[in-house]
Formats: structure tokens, sequence, C-alpha cells
């Protein structure tokens, strides 16, 4: 018996309006009435479909532009596709960026509550898990300073340490490896794959194709708002590094 | 219904975001709440010499009747120029996050009731300083009135607030707006002075009190001796049910205007 999966997506299409003039106040929303001004609108994302099973690592790669950031935030329910559906099951994490929330005049204490609250923790829950926080940042000597006298390191060795007790069955995360030192990239892939290990779903946005290949087993490859491909990962990443780095004899 | 349970299961972003609100406010001190009525106080002080002892408004009570008018009205006011920002100042969150938008009025509603309450604490200490006889039985009217002013302010934080993530200049046409309606609602002055005087038509003092927010503040004064509403005005419950219909009234709107933008506030920012 099949299970249910974890993530579909049904022709999922998502279009944002952009006027040529976006009025910022009242005043020029009036005055725009009265002279008609055009708008352009683009399809960030155009009838992707897809099915991710329960405990899959997927990977999603393409350019800059390409859809990528879009798909995430309708999969974690930030935008709302303009056609076709999502389907979620279970809980879902978005993890777009560290330390959302963060407030530089709160205590390290507080924030560890703020942050970890967004990500879905009830209070009880942080508190249970608090020591192990404070323990893996390394921050015990200054949890109640407020969090702007924190290095730039201790901030970001926080704001992960709290992402490390977020409780997902679909975990959605948007180019975080990208930041931060090489050890602090190696701990984040560490406990990525403790996760995947664990069942958790993950959807992972990166350009880091080699490290996609190491832990995604499947890829999908959008371009221009379309999926390009979708299958298991080295292939997809083979057919994409050989798609950019073809000469392109016929536009000349 | 789905929508209450989302937001019961979001309640600890809620309380989260009201304390640290809060601890912003107050510097996480007793006296950074002393602080923060530094300047309500000052403009009580202010409104005291003037009417009572230049203008002579002749008022037996005065500071007490403008007290428990001034700091509701206060309330009312910070919440919706507050409210008008909530959606606005978080765009960036709302990016980033999923979490019901709903927190995010709620947060300031929230801490600015909370605030409130410490401020009627000040109230109920200078009540008993001036040894005011209070008549406990306005206090449930007083209690239906607050009601009645939370559904208006969160309708119209709702409304205010979804119209500000696309328009900047909201807030500051909220300012002037709150500034003229402070003085056209009976704070600085006995609703009796409107009552006798001869300036206005009966169509102006008919529309004085068609303003949601003077039936409600009246009943805030009616624990202070002679100010009982119905004394004063004998079409004074009509009044109140008005002031009630439109507070509900503007709670809808306010929530379908919510509903119909709130998965912009997160692409137009």
């Amino acid at each position: 018996m099949a299970r249910e999966p974890a993530v579909s997506a049904e022709n999922v299409s998502r279009r944002f309006v952009v006027p040529h003039h976006r009025a910022y106040t009242v005043k020029q929303a009036v005055l725009g009435a009265i002279r008609r001004r055009g708008r352009d609108e683009f399809w960030a994302l155009r009838d992707i479909s897809f099915e991710v099973p329960a405990g899959q690592m997927l990977a999603v790669i393409g350019r800059n532009g390409s859809g990528k950031s879009t798909l995430l935030r309708i999969v974690g329910g930030i935008y709302r596709p303009t056609s076709g559906r999502v389907r979620t099951s279970g809980r879902v994490v978005g993890l777009l960026e560290l330390g959302i929330g963060f407030q530089p005049d709160l205590s390290g204490r507080d924030n560890i509550y703020l942050n970890a609250s967004l990500f879905g923790l009830t209070r009880r829950q942080v508190s249970e898990r608090y020591d192990q926080i404070v323990e893996f940042a390394e921050i015990a000597d200054f949890v109640d300073a407020p969090l702007r006298t924190y290095s730039t390191g201790m901030a970001a060795r926080l704001a992960f340490a709290i992402t490390t007790q977020i409780q997902a069955d679909v975990l959605l995360v948007d180019e975080v490896l990208a930041v931060g030192d090489r050890q602090f990239t190696l701990k984040c892939i560490k406990h990525m794959k403790k996760l995947r290990n664990s069942g958790v779903t993950i959807f992972l946005v990166s350009h880091d194709l080699p490290r996609v290949t190491e832990l995604c087993s499947r890829a999908i490859w959008l371009e221009q708002g379309a999926l390009r491909m979708d299958g298991p990962a080295a292939s997809v990443v083979n057919a994409y590094v050989r798609h950019y780095s073809a000469p392109r004899l016929a536009t000349s | 219904m789905g929508t209450l349970r989302e937001l019961w299961q979001y309640r600890d972003v809620l309380v989260n975001f009201v304390r640290r609100d809060l601890k912003l406010r107050y510097k996480s001190s007793v006296l950074g709440f002393v602080w923060s009525m530094l300047l309500p106080l000052a403009q009580v002080v202010t409104f005291v010499i003037i009417f009572k002892y230049i203008m002579r408004l002749g008022e037996e009570n005065y500071s007490v009747l403008l007290m428990s008018a001034f700091f509701p009205w206060m309330f009312f006011s910070q919440a919706v120029l507050d409210g008008a920002v909530s959606f606005a100042a978080n765009v960036g969150l709302l990016k980033r996050v999923y979490f019901p938008r709903l927190i995010l009025p709620l947060t300031t509603l929230g801490s600015n009731l909370v605030h409130f309450l410490f401020a009627m604490l000040v109230l109920c200490i200078y009540f008993a300083y001036v040894r005011v006889t209070v008549n406990w039985g306005y206090l449930p009217l007083a209690a239906l009135a607050m009601v009645i002013q939370v559904a208006f302010t969160f309708g119209l934080m709702l409304f205010v607030g979804s119209l500000s993530v696309f328009y900047s200049d909201v807030k500051f046409l909220l300012t002037a707006v709150f500034q003229m309606w402070m003085f056209f609602s009976p704070i600085v002055y006995p609703v009796r002075k409107v009552l006798e005087t001869g300036m206005f038509p009966q169509w102006v003092k008919t529309a004085y009190f068609l303003n949601p927010m003077t039936p409600l503040l009246m009943a805030y004064r009616g624990v202070v001796p002679l100010n009982e509403p119905h004394k004063l005005l004998p079409q004074y419950w009509q009044f109140l049910g008005v002031s009630a219909a439109v507070a509900i009234a503007v709670l809808v709107i306010g929530y379908v205007v919510f509903r119909r933008y709130e998965w912009e506030f997160a692409v137009v920012g």
C-alpha cells in the first residue's frame, strides 16, 4: 500500500503583478486612478506537479530567479498559488533564514523562546530543550545578556542551535548552508543527515551541486518557473551542469 | 472555526510577541513603566492646569473625570496607530515564516491592553489618593463599554493595518485624524458643556453623540459621581446601541478587508 505523500503539488502556478509605477501613498493611488497606468505580470511558477513521499530528501535546483524560493514559500504556506494546489501532511516548517524574529535588545533567553515559537515549538517544548540549545550554542555565560552584545558568530550559533530542536515532518531549507564558515556548514550538513535518517522529509534549495548529489536522492530542476527535469539527484545535476557549460553555438 | 483552532495552536507565538513588546517598551524594568507613563501624565497635568485653573471649567473632580476618559482614549488611539504598522513593519517576518497573520494585530492589541491595565492601576491609586466616591454600580457598564471599545479598536486596526501595507501615508493621515477626534470626544471637557452650549444646532449635537467613542467615554465617567451618563443624556442608551452597532460593523469590515488582502502582505513588501 502506498503511503500518503508528504507533499504533493498539482499544477501549481504563481503569478506576480508588477505595476509600472506602484502607488506607495494614498495620494499617488488617487492620482494613479486618474491617469491609468499599465502593469506587467510574470509567472514565477508555471504548472508544477510532483509528489514527495514521506522521508525523501529532495533538492530544488535552478538558476537565480527560476522560482525555487517561490516554490518553497508556497509549500511553506507563505504564498498562495495563483492556481493549482499544494497538499502537505504533518507539520511543515520553513527554514528560510536563521534567527527569524531575533530582537537585539532582548536577552539570549528571550530570543530562544521567541525564535523557537516561530518554528512551532511550544513554551514547554522550548523549556525542555533549553539547556541543550544553550550548550550547543556555547553561550551559557551570556544567555541573560542582550543579543546585541553577542558577536556575529555567537548569534549565528544560537540561531542554528535553535533550529536543531525543530520538530518537523517536512522541513524546507533555503540556502542556509551558504552562510557561516566551513565548520559551521559541516555542522549543518551533519544535522541534516541526521534528520534525513530519522525520516523527516526535506526540501533543500541549494546551488552547491556536489552537496546536492551527496545528500539528496532526488532533484527537481526549475527553469523560468517550469519544471524542466525531475529524477535521481545525480542525473538531474549532471544534465543541469551539461546544459549550462555547453557552448551556445546555436544562438550566435 | 479553523481559524480559531489555528490561532490556538500558535498561542505561544502571540504570548512571546506580547512579552517582547512589553519588555521593549519598559526596557525590562519597573522604572521603564513609570517612564512610559511620563508623556500621558504630563498631558494630564497640562490639561488640568489649562482647564481647571486658567479656563475655569468649574467642574468638580476635574482631574478624575479627565483621567477616567483620557486613559481609555490613549489605549484606543495608541492601539490603532500601532496597529496601522503591525503588518507593514513585519513584512520581513511575514516573508520568512508562516504563522497566522492575525497574530500580529492581536499582539498589538494585547500589549496595549496590558499597558492600559497597568495604567488603570495608576488611576485607581489616584482615585484613592483624592478620596473620590466611586459609583461602583456603574462598573458593569464601564466593562461593557470596554468590550465594545476593544471590538471597535480591533476592527479599525485590521482595516488600517491592511491598507498601510500598500500605502505608506496611512499612519500619517491617522495621526491627524486622531488628534482632532480626541478633542471632538468628551475627554478634556465634561459632556454637560456640549449639551448646554447654544453655539451648535441640534444636528451637530446629535452628530457629536453618534461618534462611537462618545457613549463609551461617558460610560467610563459614569463611575464618577454626578456623571451618570443616562442622567446627562436621556437618549444615552440609544447612542450606546449605535456605538455597539458601529463597533461590530467596523470589526466585520476590518476582518473582511484583512481576509481579502492577507495573502498579499508577504508579496508586496
